[in-house]
This record gives C-alpha cells, sequence and structure tokens, in this order.
C-alpha cells in the first residue's frame, strides 16, 4: 500500500524532495511530470506512470514490478538494476537510457524507443520489444531468450555475448549490429535483415534465417549447425571456419560469398558457395604458417585457387604459386632470401628480401600494406602484373617486365 | 449543460438548444444536472446503466440556484416533485424485490409497479405535510401521463409531457439492451434468427407503451422495426443473410434518429469490435505484431471481413503463410458460431463463462506468485495468463465493458483479479434487482 497520496508525490516533487526509499506501490501517477525527480530504491509495483514524464529520473534500484508506463516519456533515466519484471512500456520513450542489469522479464516494449539505451546485462526473458527502436543500443552480456523482437529496429546496436536463443526475430533489422558470439540458436528470424552484422563466433544452430538478409554479414567461426537458410541472401557474407553440418540452403541468392580468413578475402562464387557451406568445399585449400615457426631452404608449391597466409619466418625459400593462388604475407610473416614464382595474388603486411633477382616473378596481383616492406626485383606477368602500394609502405624494389614480353 | 443569458442551454449529450427551466433534454432525454431533483436522475441513471453495461451520466454537482428563480407556482413545483418521485420509484427498484415477481409487461406498467413499490422515505416532520402534497401531486399527474395523454394535454403543461417523454425514453433505453446488443452485432456479423425471439416482445412492449405515452414516431419505428424483423424470420437459413440485414439496418434508422442512445450503435460497435478483433487475432499462435501490422494494413480491421475471408485470399492480400491464414479463418468461424447464439438478457452465459475465466486466471496468477520455488514454470504461467486475458477482453466487450478492458490494462494482475471479481458480482447483483423489459425475472 502506498504511503502517500498523489498529491503529496507531486507536492514532494515541486520541492524537488527526494522519493527514495517511498513506497508509491499501486499509486496513479499517470500524466505527472516526475522529470529529474529522484526514486533510488523506491517501491512502484503496480504503479500506473501511463504518459508520465519521467525524463532523466533516477529509478536506480527501484521496484517497478507490473507497473503501467505506457506512453512514459523516460528519456536518459536512469533504471540500472531496477526490477521492471511484468511492467507495461508500451510506446514508452527510454532513448539514451540507462537499464544496465535492469529486469524486464515477461515486460511489454512493443514500439517503445530505446535509441542508444544502455542494456547491458540486462535480462529479457520472454520480453515482447515487437517493433521497437532499440538503434545503437547497447545490449551486450543481455539475455532475450525466448523474447519477442518481431519488427525491432536494432540497426548498429551492441549485442555481442547476448543470448537470443528461441527468440522471434522476425522481419527485426539488424543491420550493422554487432553480434560477435551470440548465441541464438533456435532462434526464428525469418524476414529479418543482418546486413553487415558482425556475427562472428555466434552460436546459430538451429535456428531458422529463412527468408534473411545476410548481404555483407561477418559470420566467421560462427555454428551454422542445423541452421536453415532458405532463400536467405548470403551475397559477400563471410563464411571462413563455420561449423555447417546439416546447414540447409534450399533457393539461397548468393552471388559470391568471402569464405577468405581473418584479414584476408577469397570470393566463391556461385555452385560452390553450396559446396562450402555443405563442407563438400572445405576452405582446407586455404593454408597458414603461424607466428614463431621458421621454415628454411624448402620448395612450396600451391595449387590454383588455393590460399596461403604466412606470419612465420622463412629462410632461402622457393614458392610456387598456381593460377589464381592467394598468397598473403601477413604482419609477422617474414620471406629472408626467397623466392616466389608463379601467377598468383601475392599481397604483402611483412617483409620481404628477395635471394636472387627478381625475387618475385609473374604475379597477376602485387599488393604491399602499409605495414609491409619489399626488398627485390618484380618481373611482371606476360599480362602485366596490377601493382598497389598503401601509403606508408617500404620499397626499395625494381619493376621490370615479363621476359616472354621482351 | 451550458447554460445562456438568453434563457435556453445546450445538452452536453446531444448539442440540442433545450430551455433553462427544463430537466430533461428534450432530444436525447439526458438529464440537466442540479438539485436534489438531479441527483435523483442520476441515481436512477446508474443503477439502470450498470444493468445494461452502460456508462453513468455525469454527475450533477451542488444546487441549481437558478432553477428556484425561474420555476415558480405551481406548474413548476408540479414538474419539480414529478421528477423526484420517478427518481425515487426508480432508486426504489433498484433495492432487491421483496420478493419473485413478474416483470412489468409494459412500461407503463413498470413505472406503476416501481411507483407502488417505492417505500416513501420518512421525512422529517417539519417538511412531511408540503413533501406529501407534492407526492400526492405527482401520483396524479403521472397517472395521468400513463393512462391518459389527451387527459394530461388538456391539464399539463406541454413542457411537463415533454419531460415526461424524456423520461420515457431514457428508460426505454434502459431496457431496450438486448435489442440494442442485437443491432451491434447486426453490425458486426451474421447473428442468428434466434434473436428475434429475445427482441421482437421488447419491441412489441416499447411499441405500445410508446403509443399510451404519446409518442407516435417512436411507436411507429419501434413497430417498422418489429416488422422487418418478424419479415427476416422467414427463410430457412438460420442466420440473417445481407437482404435481411440491410432491411434490419433500414429499418432501424428512424430509431437511431429518435432514440440515438439505444439504436446509433455505430459508436458503440467502433468501440467494441476493434478489441475483439486484436484479441481474437492474438489468441491465434503466430500471430504477433508483425503479422497484425500486415493484417491491418490490408484493411482487415472488422469481424465481418474474416467472416467472409478464404485463406487463401488472406495469404494473397497479407503476405502471411497460408497455414496462418486458415488458422486466422478458423478461429474467426469459430467466434461467429458462438456469437450467433443470442444471449439471454441478463447474459448469464457470458458471466458465467467470465467468473470460469476469472478463477482460472486466480489460479494462474497464484501459480506465477509462488514461481520457481514450487516447481512452477513461470513461463508457462505467464503466457497462460495472457491468453485468459485475451479471451475475458473478449467477452467484456462483447458485454460493452470496454472501459473495463481499458482499465484491466492498466492494472497488475493481481487487481485485474480483484477487479474482475467486483464487476462479476456487481452485475450479478444488477440482473437480480433489475430484469430487462419485457422479461421474466429469475
Amino acid at each position: 500500500m502506498a504511503e502517500l497520496t498523489r498529491d503529496e508525490v507531486l507536492v514532494k516533487i515541486s520541492r524537488k524532495e527526494s522519493l527514495a526509499r517511498a513506497d508509491l506501490s499501486g499509486l496513479d501517477l499517470s500524466g505527472c511530470d516526475l522529470a529529474g525527480a529522484d526514486f533510488r530504491r523506491a517501491e512502484l509495483d503496480g504503479t500506473n506512470l501511463e504518459n508520465a514524464r519521467l525524463l532523466r529520473a533516477d529509478l536506480t534500484n527501484a521496484s517497478l514490478r507490473e507497473a503501467f508506463l505506457a506512453g512514459a516519456d523516460l528519456t536518459e533515466a536512469r533504471l540500472e538494476k531496477a526490477d521492471l519484471e511484468g511492467a507495461n512500456l508500451k510506446r514508452a520513450v527510454l532513448d539514451g537510457a540507462n537499464l544496465d542489469r535492469a529486469t524486464l522479464e515477461g515486460a511489454t516494449l512493443s514500439e517503445a524507443r530505446l535509441r542508444g539505451a544502455r542494456l547491458t546485462g540486462a535480462q529479457l526473458d520472454s520480453a515482447d520489444l515487437g517493433g521497437a527502436n532499440l538503434e545503437s543500443a547497447v545490449m551486450s552480456h543481455a539475455e532475450l531468450i525466448e523474447s519477442y523482437l518481431g519488427g525491432a529496429n536494432l540497426s548498429s546496436a551492441q549485442l555481442s555475448n547476448a543470448d537470443l536463443s528461441s527468440a522471434n526475430l522476425e522481419e527485426a533489422n539488424f543491420s550493422g549490429a554487432v553480434l560477435d558470439d551470440a548465441e541464438l540458436s533456435k532462434a526464428r528470424a525469418p524476414g529479418a535483415i543482418f546486413h553487415n552484422a558482425s556475427m562472428t563466433r555466434a552460436t546459430l544452430s538451429g535456428a531458422q534465417f529463412v527468408r534473411a538478409n545476410l548481404v555483407g554479414a561477418d559470420l566467421r567461426h560462427a555454428r551454422l549447425e542445423s541452421t536453415e537458410f532458405a532463400g536467405a541472401m548470403l551475397t559477400g557474407a563471410r563464411l571462413f571456419g563455420v561449423s555447417a553440418a546439416g546447414v540447409r540452403l534450399n533457393e539461397i541468392s548468393a552471388e559470391w560469398i568471402d569464405a577468405g580468413p581473418d584479414g584476408g578475402q577469397k570470393r566463391v562464387p556461385g555452385n560452390d558457395i553450396m559446396a562450402l557451406l555443405e563442407g563438400r568445399l572445405q576452405p582446407s585449400a586455404t593454408r597458414y604458417f603461424g607466428e614463431g615457426d621458421v621454415l628454411r631452404n624448402a620448395a612450396l608449391e600451391f595449387g590454383a585457387g588455393s590460399s596461403v597466409e604466412i606470419d612465420s619466418r622463412f629462410e632461402n625459400c622457393t614458392i610456387t604459386l598456381g593460377d589464381g593462388t592467394d598468397l598473403v604475407i601477413g604482419h609477422c610473416g617474414v620471406l629472408k632470401d626467397c623466392q616466389i614464382n608463379g601467377t598468383g595474388n601475392v599481397t604483402v603486411h611483412g617483409l620481404f628480401f628477395e635471394r636472387e633477382s627478381p625475387g618475385i616473378v609473374g604475379p597477376r596481383q602485387f599488393v604491399v600494406s602499409s605495414q609491409g616492406a619489399v626488398v627485390g626485383t618484380v618481373e611482371q606477368a606476360s599480362q602485366n602484373t596490377v601493382f598497389a602500394f598503401e601509403p606508408g609502405c617500404r620499397l626499395r624494389m625494381r619493376i621490370v617486365r615479363s621476359r616472354s614480353q621482351s | 449543460m451550458a447554460e445562456s443569458a438568453s434563457g435556453y442551454t445546450q445538452c452536453t449529450r446531444c448539442g440540442a438548444r433545450i430551455d433553462t427551466t427544463a430537466r430533461f433534454c428534450v432530444q436525447c432525454g439526458a438529464a440537466v444536472p442540479g438539485g436534489s431533483v438531479g441527483r435523483e436522475i442520476a441515481k436512477t441513471q446508474r443503477t439502470t446503466g450498470a444493468s445494461r453495461g452502460q456508462p453513468p451520466p455525469p454527475r450533477s454537482g451542488g444546487s441549481r440556484t437558478g432553477n428556484t428563480q425561474v420555476g415558480t407556482g405551481r406548474a413548476a413545483s408540479q414538474r419539480r416533485t414529478l421528477q423526484m418521485d420517478v427518481g425515487q420509484a426508480l432508486n426504489a427498484k433498484a433495492k432487491p424485490a421483496p420478493e419473485p415477481e413478474r416483470a412489468a409487461a409494459s412500461m407503463s406498467q413498470a413505472l406503476a409497479e416501481v411507483t407502488a413499490a417505492a417505500p416513501s422515505p420518512a421525512p422529517p416532520e417539519a417538511q412531511a405535510a408540503p413533501i406529501a402534497a407534492i407526492l400526492d401531486d405527482i401520483d396524479s399527474t403521472f397517472d395521468n401521463i400513463l393512462q391518459d395523454p389527451r387527459k394530461v394535454s388538456q391539464e399539463s403543461r406541454p413542457d411537463d409531457i415533454e419531460q415526461a417523454q424524456a423520461l420515457f425514453r431514457q428508460i426505454t433505453v434502459a431496457y431496450i439492451g438486448p435489442v440494442r446488443d442485437f443491432m451491434i452485432e447486426l453490425r458486426m456479423g451474421e447473428p442468428s434468427k434466434e434473436w428475434i425471439q429475445v427482441c421482437a416482445p421488447a419491441l412489441a412492449s416499447l411499441g405500445a407503451s410508446a403509443e399510451r405515452m404519446g409518442l407516435a414516431p417512436l411507436a411507429t419505428a419501434l413497430g417498422e422495426l418489429r416488422t422487418a424483423l418478424e419479415a427476416a424470420e422467414a427463410g430457412e437459413a438460420t442466420t440473417f443473410n445481407e437482404s435481411a440485414r440491410e432491411q434490419l439496418l433500414a429499418a432501424s434508422h428512424g430509431l437511431a434518429t429518435l432514440l440515438p442512445e439505444a439504436f446509433a450503435v455505430d459508436e458503440e460497435r467502433d468501440r467494441r469490435e476493434p478489441i475483439i478483433v486484436r484479441s481474437l487475432l492474438c489468441q491465434v499462435p503466430g500471430v504477433r505484431k508483425v503479422q497484425l501490422d500486415k493484417l491491418y494494413r490490408a484493411g482487415l480491421t472488422s469481424l465481418s471481413m474474416y467472416y467472409v475471408a478464404k485463406p487463401a485470399e488472406l495469404a494473397q492480400t497479407t503476405g502471411l503463410a497460408l497455414d496462418l491464414c486458415e488458422q486466422i479463418v478458423r478461429r474467426f468461424t469459430r467466434y461467429k458460431s458462438m456469437a450467433s447464439i443470442p444471449p439471454d438478457p441478463q447474459r448469464s452465459n457470458e458471466l458465467a463463462q467470465l467468473e470460469r475465466l476469472a478463477e482460472r486466471l486466480t489460479e494462474l496468477n497464484d501459480a506465477f506468485e509462488r514461481g520457481g520455488s514450487a516447481g512452477v514454470d513461470k513461463k508457462r504461467a505467464r503466457q497462460e495468463r495472457g491468453e485468459v486475458m485475451l479471451e475475458i477482453s473478449v467477452i467484456l466487450a462483447r458485454l460493452g465493458e470496454v472501459g473495463l478492458v481499458e482499465n484491466l490494462e492498466r492494472f497488475p494482475f493481481q487487481r485485474k483479479v480483484e477487479a474482475l471479481g467486483a464487476f462479476i458480482k456487481k452485475r450479478r447483483a444488477a440482473d437480480q434487482t433489475a430484469a430487462p423489459f419485457g422479461t421474466t425475472k429469475n
């Protein structure tokens, strides 16, 4: 039972008195101007705050179970660790509000505005966020199990490590959102938009992404076991290192996908996408030589279409590339007294020193990044090599025509 | 009512221009607030309104000093006492009857019965004589109005008759509940022809009373609707077909003008129907905000649309999955068959159903509150609670309790349970004390 009446509350507010720890449960404060009020640890269970103005109010640790906050203005309000279980926040405005570690289990937030709101570690299990605007909201580690996010706008939202298992994400917009390490198993996302979303290491096992837009989505190392992608758009999606046993890909639309490793790009066209996701085309064509290893006096040959990344130290080695093979000398990679032959694509982030001139013979494409350094001669391919040098790269390099041309 | 210096005032309900001396709006029958008379009338309206699920009119506050200045002499005194007595009589009717009795067969009989049954409150000794005289006055005047309007017209001022007729309209509104519900159902779908058995006797009785009250246009309009209703009974179909619907709606146009509170039902339908449609849709698994938006965007907002919709057409129009559309159509078909059954005047079936649902809600809420410690699946309990509330909303909307539906949404569940319990109790009590016109009390 409330210890104050509505009028007494308003008098206290007008006098700028604190209402911290006050018992206001069940009170009708609808339409009241409570902007900036101090309600820390206050009891507001079942309170009617419909259309109330709670702009920048401090509701830290307050209990608002089953409170009616429809249409309330809670812009930039502080609701850290507040208990809003079963509360009704339909069409409430919570832009910039802080709801870190708040409990919103079973709460109704349909069509609420939460742009830029903080919900880190918030409990939103079974919450109704249908049509809510969560643009740029920070929801890392939030629990959204069995929640409803149908038609919600989560573009550029931060959802890393969030738990969205069994959530309904139909037609939600996750464009540019960060869902790294997020749990999305058994989530249903028909028609949802994940354009350019980052979903690395996310778990999507058993989830449904029917007709979803995953163009440019980064799904590297994601778990896609038994994931349903029927009718999904996957052009440009990054799928390096995914585990995709039992994945379903009927009628997907993808001109190409990026099967390249971290920091690299490897376009896999048309029909190969199916083979790659279904495990028939393993990205095992990529060879990686990790940091700390040393390889001396070796002759290495990589077939056409394969991909090689070197972060090791190679000394006195000869590397032969097949047609279209990608060779990336990583940031930690050092090739000393080495020679590279063949019509591959060479990208240098590390260091290359030739053994004898020309140290690099016939590459189709030769790129040196801002971190890269090359000392040697490049003999162009018969159809002229494409060169690209980022500002800051260090070069002591000579370019000569192909011997076949000369 | 906004009074003006010209001696006229405006009715707050219908906006009609009325004399400041009048106690009732001659257009819509709304009480003019003020003084003890106004309060008595307000009591009457609340009682009858509750029994029919109508919201009470605005209460008058304070006394109207202007009345005592304007109304002087015997005629003014008679007008005032007439209204006072009717108010007392109707108020007395709201109290439990001493023994079961048959409802009045006509409005005049009803009024006569309640007037006779009304125990006069013991007035203070100083006022006993004048009040006794006033009561005698009112008895004779009212008997005249009811039994022989021509006699009244010779002996009473025209505004007395107008006010009595206005009062008659007001009482009619309260008693016409089943017919009003039928007209709303008719606008929302295809009700069963069994409604005729409920509505025809009420229309006949009201028509006869209206005629005796000198309200010929109203009597004619009631007769027309009754005739249309009985004409629609022909044929093998168990529900009103499209042409019958149109004829009935056309026949009710006159009544909508003469008795707008009872027959201008479009506004009331517009309040009830969205709640029913939304609640029914939300009961279909898989219908959430996204699906609701698609259905509403396609203009599918009324019950009649869902009654005639084919799943394939629905799927094509909205872009929803065919199996979901099939479920939606099935849900509305089920509702239609339930809604086509005419309710008894007391709506006892709906109240019984409401009672069951309130009990279920209590159980679920208790289980939810006990929570995980008692091995209760809170998520399941929460979901079921929501489903029960949707069913409750449909029934309350059908009963015309739209305000209660809106209030319940604002309450926490424990208060929802309490408010529902209070409503059912009040409704049951009202039904016991006031049987609708033309029906038999249980």
